[in-house]
């Protein structure tokens, strides 16, 4: 026992509303079921706002999944048409430099007229050119007829 | 209150069948001492009023992890004493409103018959206020409450010899304060 302040004794200043001890117990039950009711409730909501969350970030996760597949299946188709417009014009260009190859012979030969363009462009033609051109004109019989 | 009594109280509340059955016994049985506690470290009323609710449905809502490991008075103190703690952080000029209230009762006092020893008992209660808050608690319990050291450190996690001497510091400050305003 503490026998210090002796004189000053052990008595409370303090005052109490009556009936106050009464009344506790029974309100502080009733809050304390209140508070475990919503409690519960707040769980509930919690688990139904984790399932939810949980939802959206597997969506998501699909989503980013998905979509950088669908890039890769672009870009690989961009790459191919870009591969196929060169060759496409490649051989367009090879096809217009053995046309012109072919044909420019033939037209400068019907459209000359005077015998030095048409020397000149004798003198222009290689060996083989000649050849095939002396053989188209053996074997053509209607520039015979015409000569004729 | 004796153990088998505790343990009664405790087993009670723990069958979903007689849970609030032992919580009133509980509650019915520790009200007084613990608001008075509560009452001595908070000043008023309304907030002692509001932290004994809350340390009794902290006991309703974790009856479940009490294990026995300790006797229920100790256990129902530390919840109380946390309670306390936790409002006088939250509340950082608590202080000034007990101040205020002990104004008032030296107020009410005046003029009656035991103005005297309502007059040195204001004081004494004054001095309390102003110690430190581990002090206070220390004081307040082993003073008023008049338990042992042991239980104390059972609700504070503390040695007994800091105990004794957080009691000791708080004796010669209460004694210093009443000597300076004799």
């Amino acid at each position: 026992m503490n026998t210090e302040f002796k004189e000053i004794g052990r008595k409370s200043t303090y005052k109490v509303p009556d009936g106050f001890f009464e009344k506790v117990s029974e309100k502080t039950l009733l809050m304390a079921k209140q508070r475990e009711q919503n409690h519960r409730n707040m769980i509930i909501t919690l688990r139904t706002f984790a399932a939810a969350a949980s939802l959206f970030a597997f969506a998501l996760i699909g989503y980013f999944i998905l979509k950088p597949e669908t890039k890769q299946i672009v870009q690989v188709k961009q790459t191919e048409v870009k591969q196929e417009i060169p060759k496409k014009a490649e051989i367009n260009e090879q096809k217009t430099f053995t046309e012109t190859t072919k044909v420019a012979p033939v037209k400068t030969i019907t459209k000359a007229t005077s015998p030095e363009e048409l020397t000149d462009i004798l003198a222009d033609l290689s060996d083989d050119e000649l050849l095939e051109m002396a053989a188209v004109y053996k074997s053509d019989p209607f520039i015979e007829e015409s000569q004729h | 209150m004796e153990e088998t009594t505790e343990a009664h109280m405790i087993s009670l509340m723990k069958d979903p069948v007689s849970r609030d059955k032992g919580f009133l016994q509980l509650m019915d049985s520790y009200k007084e001492p613990i608001y008075w506690h509560i009452r001595r470290l908070v000043v008023s009323h309304e907030d002692a009023e509001d932290i004994l609710q809350e340390t009794f449905i902290k006991v309703y809502r974790f009856s479940d992890s009490f294990k026995g490991e300790s006797r229920i008075f100790t256990w129902l103190y530390r919840i109380a004493t946390n309670e306390c703690t936790k409002h006088f952080r939250k509340n950082k000029r608590w202080i000034d409103k007990a101040v205020k209230i002990k104004e008032g009762m030296t107020g009410e006092w005046t003029g009656s018959d035991s103005e005297d020893g309502d007059a040195i008992l204001v004081k004494f209660q004054h001095a309390i206020l102003q110690l430190p808050e581990k002090q206070r608690i220390v004081f307040n319990m082993r003073y008023y409450d008049e338990l042992s050291y042991e239980d104390i450190g059972q609700i504070l996690d503390s040695s007994v010899n800091t105990l004794k001497t957080n009691y000791h510091y708080a004796s010669e400050k209460i004694k210093q304060y009443l000597i300076d305003h004799a």
